[in-house]
């Protein structure tokens, strides 16, 4: 499916999105890169029931980064404006990795416009003693290694950087920038989100890659019981990224979970 | 023409054992405080020396590693403005990019001019990309944190009349009074360290002192940086006094013997890459297009290029020492060559007033420092007085 590529200006802050389908505004917040690294079949098949929204970040690929944005808390004021603007409702919000803590941080202001929370193997929080590492360092490795722990399969993260553009190389210098910008120190949390998360009352899911190895099992754990409507399931054969590596098992967990538990119908019972 | 003496202080006895990463990582196990003891008092010995013959010292810093177990400049230069009585003291440089509190590196750097009555130079930098991790600092906001830092800095010496308010984005205070104050006024002279043309503007601005070091095309590039930017803002010409060349030095009796010693401080160059790509360019660090055409070269620790003054590609790391002079990266051999090597950069670069030489450098031994750091004092500097740009030179 091809997808509309769709400048938007918020407040004078701008940024790219893709667009895919029609029905029910599914708003998803991407991990790392962008929403197409790596792959966007996970973007595609969640279109077959919803219209995806997959913005850049302000900041990453495409877009420059607002001199006044500091840390994620702007990004979540950014998307609240940005779902007024557009005038969405009943929107399925949904983020991976260091997507997931942004979305989380835009829940916690408000749940207004939203049905359901997703998070896939999100940031945002920790939950041990100091010197626990919840996060893996990755400021700390080589892309390799990177590459090695982020994914069960690394063949997902294959990259022929000959074929690249400079405006590519560029978009892809420039997202990793962003987030060393956004998420260096506290590393990939806000150590007050944890104490806000009981706002967050809607349906709640927490897809957690069963390989996971960048985020300790016991910090989604809890992240998802302290969600008031929240629970976690796991997709084997995944590491950080299940939404690359197992498109259509996400795609089929989150549009099972929608369907059932955050309908209207779910919702009046 | 000044000439400072500087050394890393290295912590060389760890290399023997070919960690595959001497920076941050590096287990401290590695460093023995005995050896260190001897080694650490033995540097600030050679850098003592320098007062009775006609040097001035120079003191960096660097952290989590055995490539110099500096760990911060104040301590040395505290420790020599009582050991020396002549001698100029610079720390090139002061990492306030990556300082926890500005306020404390203003105060320090006070104490250190106030004890020395007057003989501090104070060269201020961003801290090396591999100071990020160890520091923890956002390696993507780290240029404006060193320019508030440095604002803030010269701001709390320069006021005098009690407590001023500071709520920056880096940086917040609300009572700012220094105790000391500099000894020098109104405060101590300023360096800072450009690495592409592009960084002389802000320094060429403030009429700071600039420094470039190892290369000679890419030094040419940023002194005529520097003048263009004087010659913008409607300045005179600045002095050769403004500029500043980080080299290394090998001399000796023989040809042989300067080249020898040079290939031992070259230690510095062969161990400044040996650590991690995530440590040595974090990401945000470097400018986009750096990271653009690192990722081209498909080696993200590939973000620069060194060539000879003819233009030839060359590995600090791996390059002999005849290249490494062609190169700029070192002056080496006999005092007569030394000279002649100085006199031909002075005039390629269009002139420039002070060489801050490494003469001590990877394993180079006490007794082989002592000589080195001797001959050039008596063989060299008393040559280079009154080094004038020929004519000419813009030919080059």
């Amino acid at each position: 499916m091809q997808a509309t590529n769709r400048l938007v200006s918020v407040n004078s802050v701008e940024t790219r999105l893709l667009e895919y389908g029609s029905g029910q505004p599914l708003l998803f917040l991407h991990s790392g890169e962008g929403p197409d690294a790596y792959a966007s079949a996970y973007l595609e098949k969640l279109s077959a029931r919803f219209r995806v929204i997959a913005p850049w970040h302000p900041g990453f690929g495409p877009s420059a980064r607002p001199s006044a944005f500091k840390d994620p808390s702007d990004l979540a004021y950014f998307y609240l404006d940005f779902i007024e603007q557009e005038h969405l409702s009943n929107v399925v919000l949904v983020g991976a990795s260091f997507g997931g803590w942004v979305a989380t941080e835009v829940a916690v202001r408000s749940t207004d416009s939203l049905s359901a929370l997703v998070l896939i193997d999100p940031f945002g929080i920790r939950v041990s003693e100091p010197w626990i590492r919840d996060i893996e360092d990755m400021f700390a490795l080589s892309d390799s290694q990177w590459v090695d722990l982020s994914f069960e399969d690394p063949s997902f993260a294959i990259r022929d950087i000959g074929v690249m553009s400079d405006d590519e190389l560029t978009m892809l210098v420039k997202s990793r920038d962003a987030l060393s910008f956004y998420g260096w120190k506290p590393y990939m949390h806000n150590p007050q989100l944890i104490h806000w998360l009981h706002r967050i009352r809607i349906p709640a899911l927490l897809i957690r890659g069963a390989r996971d190895r960048v985020v300790r099992k016991e910090c989604h754990e809890k992240f998802a019981k302290l969600l008031p409507f929240g629970r976690m399931t796991e997709i084997e054969g995944a590491g950080h990224y299940p939404h690359i590596e197992k498109p259509a098992e996400v795609a089929g967990e989150l549009c099972a979970f929608v369907q059932i538990e955050a309908s209207p119908a779910a919702a009046a019972n | 023409m000044e000439v400072w003496h500087f050394s890393e202080n290295p912590y060389s006895p760890a290399w023997d054992r070919h960690p595959p990463s001497l920076r941050v990582d590096l287990p401290n196990s590695y460093f023995e405080p005995e050896i260190g003891a001897e080694l650490i008092n033995r540097y600030i010995d050679e850098w003592a020396m320098c007062d009775e013959l006609g040097l001035n010292i120079m003191v960096n810093e660097h952290h989590s590693t055995a490539t110099c177990v500096t760990a911060s400049c104040s301590l040395p230069m505290a420790v020599l403005a009582r050991e020396t009585k002549n001698c100029r003291i610079l720390c090139l440089g002061m990492p306030i990019g990556i300082r926890a509190d500005p306020v404390v590196v203003a105060e320090e750097l006070s104490y250190i001019d106030v004890l020395s009555r007057g003989r501090l130079e104070m060269g201020l930098v961003k801290g090396f990309s591999t100071e990020i991790a160890p520091a923890n600092i956002n390696p993507a906001t780290v240029t404006p944190r060193f320019w508030e830092a440095h604002d803030l800095i010269l701001k709390a010496m320069t006021t005098h009349d009690g407590p001023f308010n500071w709520e920056g984005p880096h940086f917040q205070y609300r009572q700012v009074n220094i105790w000391p104050r500099p000894y020098q006024q109104p405060h101590p002279p300023v360096w800072v360290t450009g690495f592409n043309p592009t960084s002389a503007a802000p320094i060429a601005d403030r009429g700071y002192k600039i420094c470039a070091g190892l290369n000679a095309r890419s030094a040419k590039s940023i002194f005529d940086a520097y003048r263009a930017r004087f010659a913008e803002l409607g300045k005179a010409p600045p002095s050769q006094d403004q500029f500043g060349y980080l080299v290394l030095i090998g001399i000796g009796d023989t040809e042989k013997k300067g080249h020898d010693r040079v290939r031992k401080i070259k230690g510095y160059l062969e161990t400044t890459g040996i650590t991690s790509e995530a440590f040595l360019n974090p990401q945000g660090y470097a400018p986009v297009a750096t990271n653009v055409a690192a990722l081209r070269r498909g080696n993200r620790k590939a973000i620069r290029v060194d060539t000879t003054r003819d233009a030839r590609p060359i590995q600090y790391s791996n390059a002999d020492v005849p290249d490494l002079i062609q190169a700029g990266t070192c002056f080496a051999g006999t005092p007569d060559q030394v000279y002649e090597q100085i006199a031909d950069f002075h005039d390629y670069v269009g002139g420039f007033g002070h060489i801050l030489g490494m003469m001590q450098g990877g394993h180079l031994s006490h007794a082989e420092t002592v000589k080195n750091i001797t001959l050039f004092s008596k063989e060299v500097l008393p040559r280079l007085e009154g080094l004038k740009v020929s004519p000419n030179s813009q030919d080059n």
